[in-house]
């Protein structure tokens, strides 16, 4: 019989749950960016209400040092005050952050990145109140020690307050990694990618000395909706204390078949279409092309190479960190949140309008071209604002107002037709030979002068 | 155009080029044995690498491949062994491939392996090369050559229609959507003259990352170089060795040759004059002075003015003994 004389049995965790198993659902890029989230927040939390304006962040700065043979995060970003410290430490959150527009609600992503990437570590926080360090020893990170609690002392106080983890001691895959270019290369293109706003809010990362840059959505948009041209379909709505944003466009002009049919055999470009979700500014989902932001549902064709220039974000704003549709692992969505539902059919509106788009034009695209010419890439997040300022109300939904893209449409009266066929290639080179003298011409171009030759003649 | 249509002999810097990677191989796979070794690469219609590494080094085991089925007969047409093997194959196949390529030649245990590319489909090289380094062993030789123009990355006015920046930054965004993974993130313009050292940062990240999927597979460059006879291109050799193994490649003893790169910024330029055989000989009787002394031999300016005259000579004077020496027959 198992349990004590209460009929009791023990029904807490372990200490290897926590460092050596939660710790493999956890991709070490994806540990780094909580680590760096976390230093967002600290700067949230010092700038309280005042994250209106341009450039909030500026001044913020986390500075990351990776090597093969140690790492270390610091920030300048406020430190931990002495009522903190205690829930900081702690594996899970006992209450929320209210107020605080992160996207930090487990408690778990400082201690998770430390076990997924040291065998021992420090914590140095300098913050207004007080300046303290707390310390994993190896002794601390053994699975088989079942002793939580964590050494602290005070520390002297310091001008500049922050946080610094250092780990000095890297585990062996962790080790390999830190000290492989490729490795560091990507972890910077995350980290542009997912605080891009951030950035251009004014924060800053640095990763081993170098500062890195945002990476945010250019879109092709007009001046003005008056103006004709290319421009993306914008929604807005603020509710239950969730502001919304959904916008979608072209990021390119649209892909000629010629482009489709080379890409089929070799690529030729890294991926940018598609839908990204952005909570609280940081991204947690990057260029989407599946049923999760709409593609192949409601009437919205399934993503194919010819939609490559369509991309466009749901943003997600929010004082309440719960009302985000977010995983644990922030890097991932709760999809079945209600909440991000809403969002999705608007977005599907947008991926619709610009889908049509492309399959009108098909076959067309050089005389689109012309639309894109007219028009200019825009930041969509600080230069675009359709919605808010031309936008008309949504049935339904007082707070949301919306603008279509009101894509360009080709001539109806006599419209473009794509002829497609394939014949053997011996067949090909020796029309090619009787029509331009040279037997290597493309196909497509072999087929469209046969079609040419023979309409001169029926005419 | 890289220069593939106009005919090998033709082409002094490439003629240069492939001269020190014959003589690097003869440092780097000669003392190993030459026999171990089967030689890959595209080849051209002539094969003359081929025959080269044949000639030269006595690598028996010679294999080739290209696209286009009549450029393959040609191949074999020109074979310089009964041995050799031709085949209809696309770059992309190569790394499935190799296991069956050794096959052929069961007694060989190792590879040069030159993916020598001429248009810049960049994206599907780069793929290519780590899926093939992936599988290489130690001893191998990976050499990759690409096309580094800058017109590659669009026309010098093409930036102004894009509403970009400026033509610099024009080209780095052009490469970054082209391979993003393997342009270093601090590379954010291109200048005229850049693409090639960027393209170095840009392999060195794609062998971290091959380096990365396979642990204990080392890449060493043993020789980078760049030259231009129509388009610019670049060239980048590596040595592969696996950690744990006794054998130290390349030797230290390699590090002894005049063109040994000392490391991925070390690119070797490449930039032959077009001499006549009198001002060869002329220059070649001047070698042991210095740039200035050499040009003052010559009364004359080899390039538009004295400081590109200058360069042309000092990189004579380093390449000399791999200066092409072409002449018609009848003359």
């Amino acid at each position: 019989m198992v349990g004590d004389e209460k009929g009791t049995i023990w029904g807490g965790p372990t200490k290897r749950f926590f460092v050596s198993m939660l710790t493999r659902d956890i991709q070490l890029t994806d540990a780094i960016l909580d680590l760096v989230d976390n230093c967002v927040d600290g700067a949230t939390r010092q700038l309280k209400s005042k994250l209106r304006g341009a450039k909030p962040y500026e001044g913020f700065a986390a500075r990351l040092t990776l090597s093969a043979a140690s790492f270390d995060i610091s920030d300048n970003c406020g430190g931990i005050p002495q009522a903190a410290i205690e829930d900081a430490f702690l594996l899970g959150r006992p209450k929320l952050d209210q107020n605080i527009p992160t996207i930090g609600m487990y408690g778990i992503g400082m201690k998770r990145a430390i076990f997924k990437i040291g065998e021992e570590a420090t914590v140095e926080s300098f913050a207004a109140d007080g300046a303290f360090e707390v310390s994993y020893t190896r002794d601390w990170l053994n699975p088989e020690n079942d002793e939580w609690d964590l050494p602290i002392k005070k520390l002297t106080d310091r001008k500049e307050k922050g946080v610094t983890i250092a780990v000095p001691t890297l585990r062996k895959d962790v080790a390999r990694q830190f000290g492989n270019a490729a490795f560091l290369n990507a972890l910077r293109n995350a980290i542009s990618e997912h605080f891009g706003y951030l950035i251009q809010k004014g924060f800053s990362v640095f990763v081993n000395g170098e500062k890195l840059r945002g990476r945010t959505l250019q879109l092709f948009a007009t001046d003005s909706p008056k103006k004709g041209g290319i421009r993306p379909y914008d929604f807005e709505s603020d509710d239950d204390g969730v502001h919304v944003r959904v916008t979608v466009g072209f990021y390119r002009p649209l892909v000629r078949i010629e482009e489709i049919d080379e890409e089929a055999e070799r690529p030729l470009e890294g991926e940018q279409a598609g839908i990204s979700v952005i909570c609280n500014d940081r991204l947690v989902l990057v260029n989407d092309t599946s049923m999760k932001t709409g593609w192949g549902d409601g009437g919205v064709p399934k993503y194919h190479p010819q939609f490559r220039g369509i991309a466009g974000f749901i943003i997600f704003s929010a004082d309440q960190p719960d009302k985000l549709p977010i995983s644990t692992t922030k890097r991932d969505l709760d999809i079945g949140a209600e909440v991000y539902l809403h969002a999705r059919q608007y977005c599907m509106e947008g991926l619709r309008e610009c889908t049509d788009f492309t399959n009108k034009w098909k076959g067309m695209e050089d005389e689109a071209s012309q639309y894109f010419e007219q028009t200019k890439r825009k930041d969509v997040r600080t230069e675009v604002d359709l919605a808010a300022k031309h936008g008309t109300a949504v049935r339904g939904n007082t707070s949301a107002r919306k603008l279509s893209a009101a894509l360009p449409v080709p001539e109806r009266r006599n419209p473009m037709r794509r002829i497609s066929f394939t014949r053997k290639e011996d067949d090909v080179r020796l029309v090619s030979q009787h029509l331009f003298d040279e037997s290597d011409e493309k196909p497509s171009i072999v087929g469209q002068e046969c079609f040419d030759r023979t309409l001169k003649v029926a005419k | 155009m890289s220069g593939e249509d106009i005919p090998y002999q033709l082409r002094p810097n490439k003629f240069i080029d492939r001269q020190m990677f014959v003589e690097l191989l003869s440092r780097l796979v000669v003392p190993r044995g030459p026999e171990k070794y089967v030689y890959v690469s595209m080849g051209g219609r002539h094969l003359v690498d081929h025959y080269a590494i044949y000639n030269k080094l006595g690598i028996e085991a010679l294999f080739s491949f290209d696209m286009s089925p009549n450029e393959v007969a040609r191949q074999k047409f020109n074979k310089p062994t009964g041995k050799t093997i031709c085949v209809p194959m696309r770059s992309a196949d190569l790394p499935s491939e190799i296991d069956k390529i050794l096959d052929t030649f069961p007694r060989k245990r190792n590879l040069v392996v030159w993916l020598d590319y001429t248009t810049a489909e960049r994206r599907a090289q780069f793929q290519e090369a780590v899926q093939t380094l992936v599988r290489l062993k130690h001893g191998d030789i990976f050499r990759i050559t690409l096309n580094a123009s800058s017109r590659s990355l669009g026309s010098s006015e093409e930036w102004k229609t894009k509403n970009a920046i400026g033509p610099g930054e024009y080209r780095a965004d052009r490469l970054r959507a082209q391979i993003p993974e393997y342009l270093p993130t601090n590379v954010t313009a291109i200048s005229d003259i850049e693409l090639p050292n960027v393209l170095v940062r840009c392999i060195k990240l794609a062998i971290d990352a091959a380096a990365a999927l396979k642990p204990g597979l080392q890449f060493v460059p043993v020789l980078i170089t760049s030259y231009r006879d129509g388009a610019r291109m670049l060239t980048v050799t590596c040595a592969v060795s696996e950690e744990g193994d006794s054998e130290n490649f390349p030797t230290k003893q390699f590090g002894r040759w005049k063109f040994a790169c000392r490391g991925w910024e070390d690119i070797q330029q490449i930039y032959a004059p077009v001499l006549s055989l009198k001002e060869q000989y002329r220059l070649d009787a001047n070698l042991h002075r210095g740039a200035k002394q050499m040009l003052s031999a010559l009364s004359f300016l080899l390039a538009k003015d004295e400081a590109a005259s200058l360069e042309a000579i000092k990189s004579y004077r380093s390449f000399h003994r791999y200066y092409p020496t072409f002449r018609h027959i009848e003359d």
